[in-house]
Parts: C-alpha cells; structure tokens; sequence
C-alpha cells in the first residue's frame, strides 16, 4: 500500500468502506478488504475486553491481590491472545494489522488492564469488603 | 505494618458504589448517542465531486479487469478535449460551477470549530463530574483496591479522610471516579457495539473531507480534476484478464495444431 501510495497520490481518496477496493494499481495481485480487515480488528478488540472484565471478575471474587492480580491478568491476556492466534492457524500478518506475534500478542494491553481493574476492584471489594 | 481488614457499611455500596458505575456508565451512552446525533452534515457539493475523483482512479487502478475496448471508451468519456468529464468544460465541473461558491480560499471556520466543541464539552462534563462526587461523596471510603499503593498517593485518593494509619489501598469517591471512567472505554464499545454501516460510510466520508482544522480548508475541485485528468491521460491499459486460462491450465493449456491462414479453426478449442 505504500508503494501504491507513491504511484498515485489520489489513490484511495476515501470512500465508503462496504466496497472491496483493491489496493494495488492493477500491478501487484493482493487484494484488501477494508471491511473484513476492520471487522477482524473489531473482533480481537471485543474478544480481549470480554476477557479483560470475566478475568477481573474472576480475580476479585478468588480474592487475589498484588502482584498475584497482575501476572494472573498478563497469564490471561496472553493466553487469550495464543488462543486468538491458533484461530487464525498462527497467521498473524494475514488476517490482522500486526506483523509479529509479540506485538499481536501484547496489542491492547493498556485497555483491558484498565478494564481489568476495574472489575477487580469492584468484586474484591464487594466480596472482601462490604 | 500488618493488613488492615475493614469492613464497609453496605449502604455504601447501596448508595454510592453501584450508583456511581451506573450513573457514569449512563452518562457515557448519552454522551456518545447525543454525539452522533448532532453531528452536522458536511457540504454535499465537495462530496459529489469527491466521489467523481474516486470512480476515474478506481479506472486506472482497476482497468486491467475490464476489455481494453472499455476501457478505451471510458478513457475517452473522462479525457476527451473540452467535452471530457473531467475537462474544466466538461458538463461536471460546469454544472457544480453555479453551485459552488468561490470562497477566495478562506477556512470556514464552522467547521473546524465542531471537533473543539466536542472536546471541550466532554472536558467541562468530567470536571462538573469530578467536583460533584468530591462535594456529595467525601469524608468515607468507598471501595479497597486490591493492591497496595504508596504513601504518595495518600493525599489524592484518600482526599477527604484524615486518617494517616489507614492503608492506602482504602481510598474514596474521586479515586472510584477515576477508576471508572477509565476502566469503562472498553465496556462502551461492547455496549455500544459496532456502529450500522451508514454510520460507517459516514465516517468514511467525513473522514476523507477532513477533520477540524483540516476541514476548514475548501476543496480546490479544479486543480484537482486537472491532474486527475493528467493521470488518466497518461495511463496505460494492462490486462488482467487475458491469459489467464493460459497462466490456470499450465502446461495442460491445448496448442494449436496447425498455424496460419490454412488452419482448421474446428481443431483449436481457443482459436490459436
């Protein structure tokens, strides 16, 4: 797509993405889908924040606490990612935007740790507290 | 220091925990519904003319899928001297002509206006936010975080507690606030779900017209044309489609028997 770029500048003006545009000049022979590609991404977004929030819920009601808490939630996030990826027959770079497993595997961590607090939080202290 | 096990009135959790999630939960929905519903609609004008330039590149980026004899027409509908459509004659730009108004090149500042209007609005609701739980839910501990933090956060999560003995994992409502406003960016988007693909192609387009600042600037439509116009011009036709049984079958492609002009025609499947 880079190279496309540097051909044509009003290559991919922007448009509806529900067309399958092509995204070579005719030349090379890969074809992008931009709707399966962000429906993919939305996808692994959604799968990782329900496992960020069941994660928490689990580690607050199991009473887990410090450093306990977090590597259960690092063990889980990337266990979630390694299941993510024997979906996709460990073909990362085909079926989402990442091109190597670590960052696969690492993607979104910051969101669903803010998540994961969250939860854990709030059933440890309904558990433990009240 | 040995471990602190306080245990919280319920009422608290009545009354404040769970009411708080609600309420911040609730607020984000109407914060996000009310968003897309007064999203302004951009200029029709900018976006025909856009979409125009977009089906003469998807000609030369896609071309080769189509006869060369197509695609020679449509080169000529798009090119042709003083009647082209992408000619500053042509019957588009001469009819958008009367349509657009010549705005000397001046940023509309409407425009770059809307995405500062949404961020300052969604600042003013959180420090509305922030300053009404301090005021209505301070002096008692809200919720334990199970993790211990420093006596350097003492003062902003346990603000409204005079307690220097209290561990500091027991803090109050601001921290709870805190807590859930960042922990519910990943819950909006599955409680929201994916937006319907109007909502999309809307996004798409309003993307591709530029936000804020960059939407302030008018779309020089007649600059734009010329080189398109350029570039179609110089454009080749390369086919995509031809040869292709041959490049499938490989070496099972069929060749010809005989050549020339005594060839049996019947005896080629291919006419070769």
């Amino acid at each position: 797509m880079m190279n496309q770029a540097a051909m044509d500048p009003m290559q991919g003006i922007g448009g509806p993405p529900t067309s399958s545009s092509s995204s070579t000049s005719g030349v090379g022979r890969a074809i992008f889908n931009q709707q399966i590609s962000h429906k993919n991404t939305t996808n692994l977004s959604d799968a990782r924040t329900y496992m960020g929030i069941l994660l928490g819920v689990v580690s607050g009601i199991c009473g887990l606490r410090d450093l306990r808490g977090f590597v259960f939630f690092f063990g889980g996030h990337v266990g979630v990612g390694a299941a993510l990826m024997v979906k996709m027959e460990f073909d990362v770079k085909s079926y989402s935007a990442f091109q190597s497993a670590t960052s696969f595997l690492l993607s979104d961590i910051q969101k669903c740790g803010m998540g994961y607090m969250l939860f854990w939080t709030l059933f440890y202290s309904l558990c433990y507290c009240f | 220091m040995s471990p602190q096990n306080i245990y919280l009135s319920p009422s608290i959790r009545d009354w404040v925990v769970l009411p708080l999630l609600l309420i911040m939960i609730l607020t984000g929905l109407l914060r996000t519904l009310t968003s897309q519903l007064l999203r302004s609609p951009k200029p029709l004008k900018d976006l025909k003319l856009k979409t125009f330039l977009q089906r003469t590149s998807r000609l030369r980026s896609a071309g080769g899928f189509i006869s060369r004899d197509r695609f020679t027409r449509k080169k000529s509908y798009y090119t042709q001297k003083n009647t082209g459509a992408l000619q500053k004659e042509g019957p588009v730009l001469s009819s958008f002509s009367s349509e657009v108004k010549p705005t000397g090149g001046m940023p509309n500042p409407a425009t770059a206006m809307e995405g500062m209007m949404g961020n300052a609005s969604f600042m003013i609701q959180n420090m509305i936010m922030m300053n009404a739980i301090s005021h209505f839910f301070s002096g008692y501990i809200l919720v334990r975080v199970p993790f211990q933090l420093t006596e350097g956060f003492k003062p902003m999560f346990q603000k409204g507690i005079d307690l220097p003995t209290l561990s500091t994992s027991y803090v109050s409502s601001l921290s709870w606030y805190f807590l859930v406003m960042f922990g519910l960016r990943g819950v909006f988007r599955l409680i929201v779900g994916d937006p319907s693909p109007e909502t999309l192609q809307s996004y798409a387009i309003q993307q591709s017209l530029g936000s804020g600042f960059a939407n302030a600037q008018p779309f020089k439509h007649e600059q734009a044309f010329k080189s398109e116009c350029e570039m179609l011009e110089i454009a080749k036709y390369r086919s995509v489609i031809e040869g292709s049984e041959r490049e499938l079958l490989g070496d099972m492609y069929p060749k010809g028997k005989r050549r020339g002009k005594k060839a049996n025609r019947k005896d080629d499947i291919f006419g070769e």
